[in-house]
């Protein structure tokens, strides 16, 4: 009867520490640097702004295991004086392209960033459409990159 | 004490089969931000316009060589509403001789533009007002000018230059 009181209280403490580290590591995990990129002076004058800096990604995964990456804008590009550019007229351009392809942002809903085994590292330049319709202001959006492995 | 190692090792084994069946995940934000400016630009198909010769009795009003003379004014712009203006320095002018540069009218057509025929008339005092923008956008329209056409005026080749000025608040 003691023994198997033991017993039931070693499993509760072994399965907490076990389903936390099943949502954490050790199958995969990511980092985005930097983590703010800027559309400086958006000029009217061409199709496309292109942010300064390119996004670089990495997926560290354990062994060959897969991986799929997607990201989800948090809404429309937003301005202080409550001015919006849709969430759409932001696109990237993934490289290498057999693991991170290109796509532009839907808000609201996630979009597939990149997929493959294994660590890699990639690099992401996001581009915004330009069009005179954009009112002036100081505009942002919060994105959200998850990676997941099954 | 010996079944208690062995359930132990039964558990740590259960676990561990469980924990690699579980699947992974992690997840990173990134901010975007994106500065517009104010900006304004603007776009005149010529940069002449030519009346020429006519008979005031057959034409007593005549249209410019040109036409319709396609306009474009782009804006960038917050609160408020941008305005482009129509001026000119002088009267129509030929040495001493002058034509009343009010005898010069247009109609205009396109959103944002003062529309209907002949509703505008330059005048060398004050730029007028020949269109309104109340949003950030690309505004194409057009002008016809007209000149009043007159027995009075002398003979000559006739000049006078006006600027088109298109502004953001």
């Amino acid at each position: 009867m003691r023994l198997a009181a033991i017993v039931s209280l070693t499993v509760i403490s072994l399965l907490v520490p076990a389903s936390r580290a099943a949502a954490q590591l050790p199958g995969v995990s990511l980092s985005v640097t930097p983590q703010s990129l800027v559309f400086t002076n958006v000029q009217a004058h061409g199709p496309v702004a292109a942010a300064q800096q390119e996004l670089t990604v990495r997926v560290l995964a354990l062994g060959r295991r897969p991986w799929r990456l997607t990201v989800l804008a948090l809404g429309n590009l937003l301005s202080a004086e409550g001015a919006q550019i849709p969430i759409q007229q932001v696109s990237w351009k993934g490289s290498p392209a057999a693991v991170f392809i290109s796509g532009a942002l839907v808000p609201g809903q996630p979009v597939l960033v990149g997929q493959g085994q294994g660590s890699k590292v990639g690099a992401l330049r996001f581009i915004l459409k330009n069009r005179w319709e954009y009112a002036e202001g100081r505009y942002s959006v919060r994105l959200l990159f998850n990676v997941t492995s099954p | 004490m010996k079944i208690c190692r062995i359930m132990i090792t039964a558990l740590v084994l259960a676990l561990l089969a469980a924990g690699a069946a579980f699947g992974a995940s992690d997840t990173a934000s990134l901010t975007i931000n994106a500065a517009v400016n104010a900006k304004a630009k603007l776009t005149v198909a010529v940069s002449a316009i030519n009346f020429p010769d006519a008979d005031p009795d057959t034409v007593p009003l005549i249209t410019a060589t040109e036409g319709a003379i396609a306009i474009t004014a782009a804006v960038r712009m917050g609160a408020g509403s941008a305005t482009l203006t129509w001026g000119a320095a002088t009267d129509l002018t030929s040495g001493a001789n002058t034509i009343p540069i009010g005898n010069v009218k247009w109609n205009a057509t396109g959103a944002g533009y003062v529309a209907g025929p002949l509703a505008l008339t330059l005048t060398s005092a004050t730029p007028i007002t020949v269109g309104t923008f109340t949003s950030s956008n690309s505004f194409v329209g057009t002008f016809t000018p007209k000149l009043t056409n007159s027995w009075t005026y002398v003979p000559g080749t006739y000049l006078a230059n006006s600027t088109l000025t298109l502004t953001t608040p």
